[in-house]
């Protein structure tokens, strides 16, 4: 965890700034503070929440959304969005569920499974990027499309799945833990590992921090951008076959409203819409934090339609604090405040106007630069 | 004594890791231009961030008009009667001039837009800067002299106290220089207050009143009346100053970027067109050779370098590098056949700006430092930290993000990624557009550097004088090559030379 609270910002040792006598910790802590303080509420709302067995079902609850949070991060690095993954998620589990009853092995099942997913993921990456069509509209299509898919392959109502074999391997556990959640887990810290140590995850950033500079700097931009969405769509067919194990079917109606769960994760995550910043890890801790909020109120025993509206204000807040620098402008603002400076020197919440997120010595020329940006690059 | 427009007393900037600004103060009396100088880095952009309201000083005064003033915010201080006009325009592409001009003023609208009364108010702000513009064009269909004329006039509206122009004239042809320091020596005679930044120390020089130098975020040196420019250069760059190169440029010397060329070809380009714009263009650079392109803004030079790179589309025409076509239209392949590029727009083109230096020196040649399919961090690092020493890159560690550097050293990290890559061809677009004395001269330490290693480079540029340091120099002239000069030739009929350029 400490990788997270040392992102690339975090400054050397050698150039600690002088005055400052507290280090001002990153967007990526106020998440960890976050995260905690939601536990804190959960053990004094109910002595149920700090139970294993609670416990276990937010993680197993987490763990799909977790790894569709991942498969979106990917995306959205790049100045992308997937709103296909749940629909993908759902073929995924009608592919395994028919596979499976046709009595093709697990293997096989899940390779196949996996490979269309991926193949969906394919088709996005090729109209975003050589069809040039914006990926918003580019992944809602294969939203309906791969929805509608699963509809035709499923023919009629769900499917069971009764295949012991893929039943222990997703729904089963391995020594404490439940499988689902060691997937997730090695799914995150793969995704970790190589958005930071790798070639691919430094491209990635880059072009997703400036497509043009990535491109006349000779990286495979195109390439890139469609791996991701491939990336993306594999990772949903896994999170597809996860929810299979889990509820012991195949159905095409599952994981509606997930691309949202999945873009809501790495958002709360400190992912920027804007591309080029965030981290899986955060991502999944933005999962967690949500999963956590609805297990506190389920067991708290609010309803579910304040559930929603809560739900939407925690998400509100997180942002705020984690990507729009809110701890550091309600500071700011308090410390205006308190101090009420004489006439001649005022500060206060309007100084940082023009503070982009994360931005530690904004100025005029980059908010304006940041404005540019997309209007050169965009098609 | 006149009035004075704006007082400053002793304002404090600090920033992690860098103190800006130690103790500034400024006095403009109304009417009065005051040039502002001093290297990167010296505090000029953080003064005009905090007198524009876009930053708050950690301590000091602003008085205008005799007023003291708060500027929590832009439209704070353009309240209090200081206007700024950035380098980098802040106008709306897709609307139209008149609607650029009121775009932050609404309540001369009401609430029904009174169009031929804001016309005619948007036509004489225009008038009075002698731009001949459409107020009904849409700004993105402007060129960008013009567009800088928009903001002027969109500056002027308000008829402010002070007037501040952070380098206005970089990106403007020299005909509308002129007319631009003549528009502000009009503006004082009015009784405005201006203070003036620009590298352009003859510009400097030429029209203001005093000179105000800067360095470290200290004050060091007031002018009263415009000195030699080598006056000013030494209060800039101060204990450098002795083997500083730039200096003894401004002292007369002769200055000469290359002097090593060798015998064989490096890079040719045969017959290359854009089909548009760009007439075909054939020249040959030999290895150990600057090759000078320059032209009025606008003769076709930047065309040329963006043809030659593959970002912009060529129709016909071939480019050779050490024996080898490379395959047209795609910068990835320039660069694989020894093709590096430093754009002329460093920010939107070049840099990735929320990554670190290292990160932006090593983007080009992450599969140096890739093994076993990893990143090796530590020798990208040590690697990132010789450059950062070797070109004297400002920074507080190579993982600082280059958006929070300034822009010389911004230019020397996107240097540092082509000769990361041993780059055989560097073409440089502008190389030195905003960038202070100083910070140009390492940049041409490091083009000759890049020259004696056997490399070969293309300066596109429109500064004359930067052309002239070349050893041979193409002239542009509405897309098409018009002159052939070498250094010898260049410093024996400098007139001839100047001729050319139409």
């Amino acid at each position: 965890m400490s990788k997270t609270l040392n992102t690339p910002t975090a400054p050397s040792p050698t150039a600690r700034p002088r005055r400052r006598f507290i280090p001002r910790p990153g967007p990526q802590a106020y998440l960890l503070l976050v995260f905690l303080a939601v536990g804190v509420v959960g053990t004094l709302a109910s002595p149920y929440f700090l139970t294993a067995r609670n416990l276990e079902n937010i993680a197993v609850a987490a763990a799909v959304v977790a790894v569709l949070g991942v498969a979106q991060f990917i995306v959205i690095v790049t100045r992308g969005i997937d709103l296909s993954v749940g629909s993908i998620a759902a073929l995924s589990t009608v592919i395994a569920a028919v596979l499976l009853r046709q009595g093709v092995g697990v293997v096989a099942t899940i390779v196949v499974a996996l490979l269309s997913c991926a193949l969906a993921g394919l088709v996005n990456g090729v109209m975003v990027v050589y069809a040039r069509i914006t990926p918003f509209v580019a992944t809602l299509a294969m939203m309906s499309i791969a929805r509608g898919v699963a509809f035709i392959v499923q023919v009629g109502t769900l499917i069971v799945i009764s295949n012991q074999q893929f039943m222990q391997l997703f729904g089963g556990r391995t020594g404490a833990l439940p499988n689902v959640v060691l997937i997730a887990l090695v799914v995150t810290l793969a995704a970790a590992f190589a958005m930071k140590f790798s070639p691919i995850g430094r491209r990635l950033y880059a072009l997703g921090g400036n497509p043009e500079a990535a491109r006349l700097s000779g990286l495979p931009v195109n390439r890139d951008t469609v791996l991701a969405y491939v990336t993306s769509g594999f990772l949903a067919g896994l999170a597809g076959l996860m929810l299979a194990g889990r509820l012991s079917q195949g159905s095409s109606l599952v994981g509606q409203g997930y691309e949202l769960d999945s873009i809501a994760a790495a958002v709360v995550g400190g992912t920027s819409l804007f591309g080029g910043t965030g981290d899986p890890i955060s991502t999944v801790l933005g999962a967690l934090i949500i999963g956590m909020i609805g297990n506190i109120m389920n067991l708290v025993g609010i309803q579910s339609e304040p559930q929603l509206v809560i739900r939407g204000l925690v998400i509100l807040l997180a942002v705020f604090l984690t990507s729009g620098n809110g701890i550091q402008r309600l500071r700011q603002g308090a410390a205006g405040f308190l101090r009420r400076p004489p006439a001649g020197e005022r500060s206060g919440l309007m100084g940082s106007g023009l503070t982009a997120a994360n931005d530690d010595a904004p100025t005029p020329s980059d908010a304006a630069a940041q404005q540019t940006t997309p209007r050169r690059t965009g098609h | 004594m006149a009035n004075s427009a704006l007082e400053v007393t002793g304002i404090h900037k600090s920033y992690p890791g860098v103190q800006a600004l130690r103790g500034v103060d400024l006095r403009v009396a109304e009417g009065e231009v005051v040039g502002l100088c001093g290297a990167n880095g010296a505090g000029k952009s953080t003064l005009v961030k905090i007198l524009s309201g876009a930053e708050q000083p950690d301590g000091g005064g602003i008085a205008v008009g005799g007023e003291v003033q708060g500027l929590a915010t832009p439209h704070a201080a353009r309240q209090a009667g200081i206007c700024t006009i950035y380098q980098e325009l802040s106008l709306v592409p897709q609307m139209t001039v008149l609607d650029n001009i009121f775009l932050d003023d609404f309540r001369r609208r009401g609430m029904v837009v009174r169009r031929r009364g804001l016309e005619t108010v948007a036509r004489r702000l225009l008038g009075r800067l002698g731009a001949d513009v459409d107020v009904h064009t849409r700004v993105a269909d402007l060129s960008i002299a013009k567009q800088q004329l928009v903001e002027i006039a969109k500056a002027l509206k308000s008829e402010p106290a002070m007037l501040l122009l952070d380098e206005p004239t970089t990106t403007l042809p020299p005909r509308d220089v002129e007319a631009l320091l003549s528009l502000m020596r009009d503006l004082a005679r009015d009784g405005v207050g201006l203070i003036f930044i620009s590298h352009r120390l003859d510009e400097v020089t030429g029209v203001c009143d005093s000179v105000e130098v800067l360095r470290d975020g200290r004050k060091v040196t007031r002018f009263d009346r415009p000195p030699p420019h080598h006056e000013i250069v030494r209060a800039m760059v101060g204990d450098r100053y002795e083997n500083s190169l730039a200096a003894a440029a401004a002292e007369g010397a002769e200055g000469k970027l290359g002097g090593v060329a060798q015998q064989d070809v490096v890079l040719e380009v045969d017959g290359v067109t854009d089909g548009a714009r760009l007439q075909p263009c054939s020249f040959q650079v030999r290895r150990g050779e600057v090759l000078g392109v320059t032209g009025l803004l606008g003769a076709g030079q930047n065309e040329l370098a963006e043809c030659i790179f593959g970002i912009r589309p060529v129709t016909s025409g071939r480019t050779i590098v050490a024996g080898r076509t490379v395959p047209p239209n795609k910068p990835r392949k320039s660069i694989a056949h020894g093709i590096g590029l430093i754009p002329e727009d460093r920010k939107t083109q070049g840099l990735v700006l929320d990554m670190s230096a290292m990160k932006n020196m090593t983007l080009a040649s992450i599969d140096r430092f890739t093994s076993f399919s990893m990143l090796q961090g530590r020798r990208e690092a040590a690697h990132a930290r010789r450059f950062v020493e070797e070109l004297q890159i400002k920074c507080s560690s190579v993982d600082q993000r280059v958006r929070t550097m300034s822009g010389g050293n911004q230019q020397k990290v996107l240097l540092a990624r082509w000769l990361t890559r041993d780059s055989r061809v560097l073409l440089l677009a502008e190389p030195t557009r905003g960038v202070d004395v100083a910070a140009k001269e390492e940049i041409y330490r490091l083009i000759r550097r890049h020259l004696r290693g056997g490399g070969a480079a293309v300066v596109v540029t429109s500064e004359v004088s930067e052309a002239a340091l070349c050893d041979r120099v193409l002239v542009l002239s509405n897309g098409r090559i018009v002159a052939e000069m070498d250094h010898d030739q260049i410093q024996a009929d400098h007139d001839g030379f100047l001729a050319h350029l139409r």
